[in-house]
């Protein structure tokens, strides 16, 4: 099939509308508003910004997972030479623009780790270091200089890998350069070695080190299950959007939806496997220096065993967690008519997002106290200062749409030469 | 469209069905299979029978024969239980999971590949009963009523695998059978021969093809193969929690589950393609199982051995950053102790030989993808000899530390297990249909003949 | 393959039309017309399935998914009661530690166990549905269908009984719609043509005759005496050129296996010539000194602390009073009351009056209800333990005069 003018209909808007700008301005606006407004609160709470930075992490590492489901969708559809998803591959490759936003906004986590702030990472203090032998001799990876630099790394190669794959595609509408395809088919495969390794270290360094004693080799692919899940659902909720202003309406079809909800469905599964794999190998083996971490997210503040009046909060939301990130989605999303109604499958896709966020505070916020574990710090209430994590969530989201709508109003919504589209929108499920 | 044009498109599509039909048919319909058939048969059938003999020497002098002793308790019999279940991963792989994910290039090499998945499964659950020690006492492994009022204990990781290990047994074949239908109905139509058409009419149940029965028939393949799909990432799963259940360094890892399934998938895809690229050359089967085809799996191939090679990077590095001394020990003791011979080649194997398949000449030379392949599969036994036998013979005891040797009979029953496996898939090969016909039409562009587009 | 002979009377019976078409596009079309014509009772045949005949022919969505949720479900609740049935109520057995009901542990034979029965829901099911295995059809009389049905022909059959069939009628429609060829299908209607060949039958009775012996046998043997040995499956595991203990044997006079040691015989390392180390006892009394293996230094001392804080102090508490863990609890249970004895404050006059050696026999033999520690503890380490109690004892009557000068002021 040669790229060809006419394999769009006429009618079809491929260009942003006016809301975009809109967003842009407004997103971008608000969300450095509530950034600056959260940094002054957490300033004022007078505890070394200890709150502000977990609530940041949780924000930061959710909207990265964003940004890296993205990279992978696109990196994986180029592999494998997929054609169904040509016509949303534009989406994702916008998404991956928000790299450079976020290399910035990761600076906020390592900036004051090396100028002294050692509230967030309990690795970062130096009294601890010395008392802790186990995580002392971990002193050689986890100290703020190659922290630092790991994350400048890692950014600057998600920014190459996702501006080459966007700038390429880009390029192609223009020109129509059948051959861009086979190049970014070939460039996909060493730079899905790279992303392999730097998405599961990223999630070593920024998630897994919360709690420094603490390790598991499946954490990476823990947090690969969780950015997929948050891909898929954005590929559903923007699509939809888009389709509402009236863009890309004859291109994206029920067909698509199913697909990308299938996959959503997978990735669901896929979390699940995961996690219980995990949990129940660390489970199971039942050694010290392992379980400690699932002890902590489960006996705090609450006494043993599953009676619901005496357990602690974060068991109750480790079992909410189970029935809502895996439970109810799985059953509901198998069916194919839940993948088929588009509305069912958006109300699926915020529910996803919403429970990835929890998942990720799940991860984070326990470790809120380990300061004061060790008497470094007085101790934190978790849940009193909610709202302060609640604007961090709100004011770096806006930022992140803002950015990405940006992106949106310069490039057209679907890859209009690529030659795989006169397949894509053809595309049916059988 | 003219109807002159549909005609002629049409004719020629009923030729190109027909053409599948008789190359398929042709062999197991031919009076003499092709002459390299009958000296491998000959060579696999003698291989066979070193197992029986071993296999007979094993049960009337006990498992003492073997290296095995009391801290290398499992050694070489899981080690081969590992590797063929891991074999057997592809066949269900490429009928479920690539069907999940409309790879059509998948309908040439499914059938095969499915038939090895049973084999090797065969051959992988030989091991684990000869291990118990008195093979004759294996259904107690089964929860069935008893005179002791005993039952299995279902905290244990092997109690598991007796589960998952008969479930993708019988699914595989639930499958495989499945498939066959169809094409036993063509065999059955095909055959002059009473014996034949009685033998293929029952296997065929009587199918004929009708669009309401293709309608059911279809659904059931799909939801088979969605049951199938995650069913091979729990029986390899089940495999390492046999493993990462257990507290010995270098077993327990939070990773095997996913790291073993995709060790799994890149040994079967090399034993695949071990098997058909010679076969599709024996058998004139160059227009249906294309070098597009043996491309793509050498691609996968490529792509898990990179996933596994991710995996020990990880291991290694968690290893370290555990600051666990036993798990540190551990793996510096695969790397430079004793066994590094076996780690080396592990490494090399499976995760610098797959590189290899970047370049497309590789890709498209039959006998150095052959010759990749066994060498990836040699890394592969490598990779669980290193996990079992390391870990066992550094346990946390250092008086029980040894070095492990394998015995005569070790290895006689190793090789001879490769004896069954391809007696079986020579029969097969001789007289099934090695390619799922029907499923190489429907998948054609000639299955939308005279379709016309809205 | 049954051989019509000539005398058999039997109806030749109208099955219906069957109608061939050039490809698949033509037989998709076809199935509209027939339907639209208002037939219901009518199929297409094609060596594959043909994509779109589905809304063509009208045929409805099949209810197997439905069938293999019941059955998965099925599977999930069975497997969970099963395990825990079996390792909970019936037969609960501690292994590990582990809770006897552990659902992380149940989970994996659980999703076996479900995948397991939905397959056969999905296998079963759909043949059910189907109405297969049938081997016997109007359709495998008809030769045209035979040779091309499942290699490359399409079919379109509408059956006699469709209550709009009429033979001129359906066969104009049939042209209409595209047919290159129609032709009538008719069958012999008696059982005869439909049975299997008696060849068949005969295999299959026998293969389940066959299959039955080896149970029969078992279920013989299990219910029947027999004077014969048993069968020695592994008999180099069976019969082991060995002597047991408490066996007969030939060899020797008295006609056992089990030799005597000749008279005076000592085990290896266990002589224990010497009284004073090994039995505390210097001239037949109680050993006054410590034996000269023992070294009276710190390290000493440290060991004895050492061990006495592993196998005393459970009971006489860590600093000899006899208040250790072991007495706390009897106390707090009550078991004073049901005769425990408290262990005795090693600090008290009476022992601190006792020889070396006599405290030496206690460690080793015990005393009164205290058992004795000889088996778990060396000689050495007994006397090392011996030291550490005069230590002990000394400390029991100390002043703050016996603290060092330099100390004093921190114990205030």
């Amino acid at each position: 099939m040669s790229s060809s003018d006419t394999i769009l209909r006429p009618e079809e808007k491929t260009t942003a509308g006016p809301g975009v700008a809109k967003t842009q301005s407004f997103g971008i606006g608000a969300g450095i508003v509530l950034l600056l407004g959260a940094v002054a609160w957490g300033f004022a709470l007078g505890d070394g910004m200890q709150r502000f930075f977990h609530g940041y992490l949780v924000a930061f590492t959710y909207f990265s997972s964003i940004a890296l489901g993205a990279l992978f969708f696109v990196l994986i559809m180029h592999l494998m030479g997929a054609k169904w998803s040509v016509s949303i591959r534009r989406i994702a490759e916008l998404l991956t623009q928000a790299f450079p936003l976020l290399g910035i906004l990761s600076a906020a986590i390592w900036l004051p780790m090396m100028l002294g702030n050692d509230n967030l990472y309990i690795w970062t203090n130096h009294e601890f270091m010395e008392t802790n032998h186990l995580v002392h001799a971990k002193s050689g990876y986890l100290n703020p200089i190659f922290f630092a630099a790991r994350q400048v790394l890692y950014f600057a190669l998600w920014i190459g890998i996702s501006n080459y794959f966007f700038k390429t595609s880009c390029k192609q509408d223009e020109g129509g350069d059948d051959d861009a395809t086979r190049r970014m088919a070939k460039w996909a495969a060493p730079a899905m070695f790279i992303f392999a390794f730097s998405c599961a270290f990223f999630a070593f360094d920024m998630l897994m080190s919360i709690e420094p004693e603490w390790f598991s080799t499946m954490f990476g692919v823990v947090y690969f299950a969780g950015a997929c899940i948050s891909i898929f659902a954005l590929l559903v909720l923007i699509p939809l959007a888009l389709q509402r202003s009236g863009r890309l309406v004859h291109s994206i079809t029920v067909e698509h939806y199913h697909d990308v909800g299938k996959l959503l469905f997978a990735f669901v599964f896929f979390w699940g496997y995961v996690a219980f794999s995990q949990f129940m190998l660390i489970w199971g083996a039942n050694i010290p220096e392992e379980t400690g971490y699932f002890l902590k997210r489960w006996f705090e503040g609450g006494e043993t065993g599953l009676n619901l009046g005496e357990m602690g909060i974060w068991a109750k939301i480790t079992l909410v967690m189970l029935a809502m990130h895996f439970i109810i989605p799985f059953l509901l999303l198998m069916s194919r008519h839940s993948k088929r109604r588009v509305h069912i499958l958006a109300g699926f896709s915020v529910w996803m997002l919403f429970w990835h966020y929890l998942d990720l505070y799940w991860q984070v916020m326990p470790a809120l106290n380990n300061h004061h574990t060790w008497g470094l710090a007085e101790k934190s209430p978790v849940f009193g200062m909610l709202p302060l994590d609640m604007l961090l969530w709100v004011g770096m989201g806006l930022l992140f749409m803002g950015t990405v709508a940006g992106k949106f109003r310069k490039v057209n919504l679907i890859p209009i030469k690529d030659p795989g589209l006169a397949q894509s929108l053809k595309f049916e499920n059988q | 469209m003219s109807s002159a044009e549909t005609s002629t498109e049409a004719l020629e599509a009923r030729e190109y069905f027909k053409g599948i039909s008789d190359s398929v048919c042709g062999i197991v319909e031919a009076e003499r299979a092709p002459r390299i058939w009958y000296p491998a048969f000959a060579a696999a059938l003698c291989v066979a029978g070193v197992l029986v003999v071993s296999l007979y020497i094993l049960l009337t002098v006990g498992t003492g024969i073997w290296g095995n002793n009391n801290s290398e308790a499992w050694a070489w019999p899981i080690v081969n239980f590992v590797f063929w279940v891991g074999i057997g991963h592809a066949g269900t792989l490429i009928s479920a999971v690539l069907f999940l994910m409309r790879q059509k290039w998948r309908t040439s090499i499914n059938r095969a590949a499915e038939a090895m998945t049973i084999f090797a499964v065969i051959c992988a659950g030989l091991f684990p009963v000869i291990h118990t020690g008195r093979p004759w006492l294996a259904y107690w492994l089964l929860p069935i009523p008893n005179d002791m009022a005993i039952w299995p204990q279902f905290r244990s990781p092997l109690a598991w695998d007796v589960f998952a290990v008969s479930t993708y047994m019988t699914v595989s074949i639930l499958f495989w059978f499945m498939g066959l239908v169809p094409d036993f109905a063509t065999l059955r139509d095909r055959t002059k021969s009473n014996v034949k058409h009685t033998i293929y009419g029952i296997l065929a149940l009587g199918w004929r093809g009708s669009a309401r029965q293709w309608h059911r028939y279809e659904r059931a393949y799909l939801i088979m193969a969605a049951l199938a799909t995650p069913l091979v990432f729990s029986v390899h799963s089940v495999v390492s929690f046999d493993f990462a259940v257990g507290q010995l360094p270098g077993w327990h890892t939070t990773i095997f589950p996913p790291y073993f399934v995709a060790g799994a998938i890149f040994s079967g895809f090399a034993m695949v393609l071990t098997l058909l690229v010679p076969a599709r050359a024996i058998f004139n089967m160059k227009h249906i199982i294309t070098d597009q085809h043996v491309e793509n799996m050498c691609k996968v191939i490529l792509a898990t051995g990179s996933m596994v090679g991710f995996a020990y990077g990880t291991e290694f590095f968690i290893a370290w950053y555990s600051g666990n001394a036993y798990e540190g020990f551990t793996f510096l003791n695969r790397a430079f102790g004793p066994f590094a011979w076996a780690y080396w080649t592990m490494i090399t194997c499976n995760v610098l030989v797959p590189q290899f398949f970047w370049f497309k000449k590789i890709r498209t030379s039959p006998f150095i993808i052959v010759g990749l392949c066994i060498l990836v599969n040699v890394g592969m036994w490598f990779e669980r000899f290193v996990i079992i036998v390391t870990s066992l013979t550094r346990s946390f005891m250092p008086g029980s530390w040894h070095y492990f040797s394998p015995t005569m009979f070790d290895a006689s029953i190793f090789i001879g297990s490769f004896g069954l496996f391809f007696t079986l898939f020579l029969l097969f090969l001789r007289f099934m249909p090695m390619i799922a016909m029907f499923e190489v039409k429907g998948a054609s562009p000639h299955a939308h003949a005279g379709v016309k587009h809205h | 393959m049954s051989h019509d002979k000539p005398n058999d009377q039997v109806e030749d019976k109208l099955y219906g039309l069957l109608a061939e078409y050039e490809s698949p596009g033509a037989l998709i079309e076809a199935a509209n017309e027939v339907r639209k014509a208002g037939y219901t009772k009518f199929d297409c045949h094609s060596p594959f399935p043909v994509h779109g005949i589905d809304p063509a022919m009208g045929i409805k969505p099949t209810i197997l998914p439905v069938i293999v949720w019941a059955a998965g479900i099925a599977g999930l609740g069975l497997a969970i009661l099963m395990q825990t049935w079996m390792n909970n109520w019936t037969y609960p057995w501690n292994i590990g530690g582990k809770p006897l009901f552990s659902l992380p542990m149940q989970i994996p034979i659980a999703f076996e166990v479900t995948v397991l029965l939905a397959a056969f829901a999905t296998f079963f099911g759909m043949w059910g549905l189907n109405k297969l295995p049938q081997l016997w059809h109007p359709l495998f009389g008809n030769d045209r269908f035979v040779e091309k049905a499942m290699c490359h022909g399409f079919f379109v059959a509408i059956e006699a009984e469709d209550p709009k069939f009429d033979d001129e009628a359906t066969k104009a429609t049939l042209q209409e719609a595209g047919a290159t060829a129609i032709e009538e299908v008719r069958y012999k209607t008696s059982k005869k043509h439909r049975a299997l060949p008696n060849g068949v039958i005969a295999f299959m009775v026998m293969s389940v005759c066959l299959a039955l012996v080896p149970f029969a046998y078992i279920a013989k043997k299990r219910a029947s005496k027999s004077d014969k040995p048993h069968i020695h499956v592994v008999p180099n595991m069976d019969f082991q050129a060995k002597a047991k203990p408490q066996a007969a044997s030939n060899m020797f006079p008295d006609g056992r296996a089990s030799r005597v040691p000749v008279e005076g015989s000592v085990a290896r390392g266990e002589l224990k010539a010497d009284d004073h180390f090994y039995r505390g006892i210097t001239g037949g009394e109680w050993a006054t000194e410590f034996p000269k293996e023992i070294a009276l230094s710190a390290e000493t001392m440290e060991r004895g602390q050492n061990r006495f804080d592993i196998y005393c102090a459970p009971c006489h508490g860590l600093n000899g009073a006899g208040a250790g863990m072991i007495n706390q609890r009897a106390e707090a249970v009550g078991a004073t009351a049901t005769g425990w004895v408290a262990p005795s404050n090693i600090g008290q006059e009476s022992f601190a009056k006792q020889p070396h050696g006599q405290l030496f026999n206690t460690v080793g033999h015990g005393i009164r209800s205290m058992p004795g520690y000889g088996s778990q503890i060396r000689e050495a380490d007994r006397w090392a333990i011996v030291f550490y109690l005069r230590a002990l004892q000394r400390s029991a009557h100390s002043t703050i005069d016996d603290v060092p000068a330099g100390d004093k002021p921190a114990i205030r």
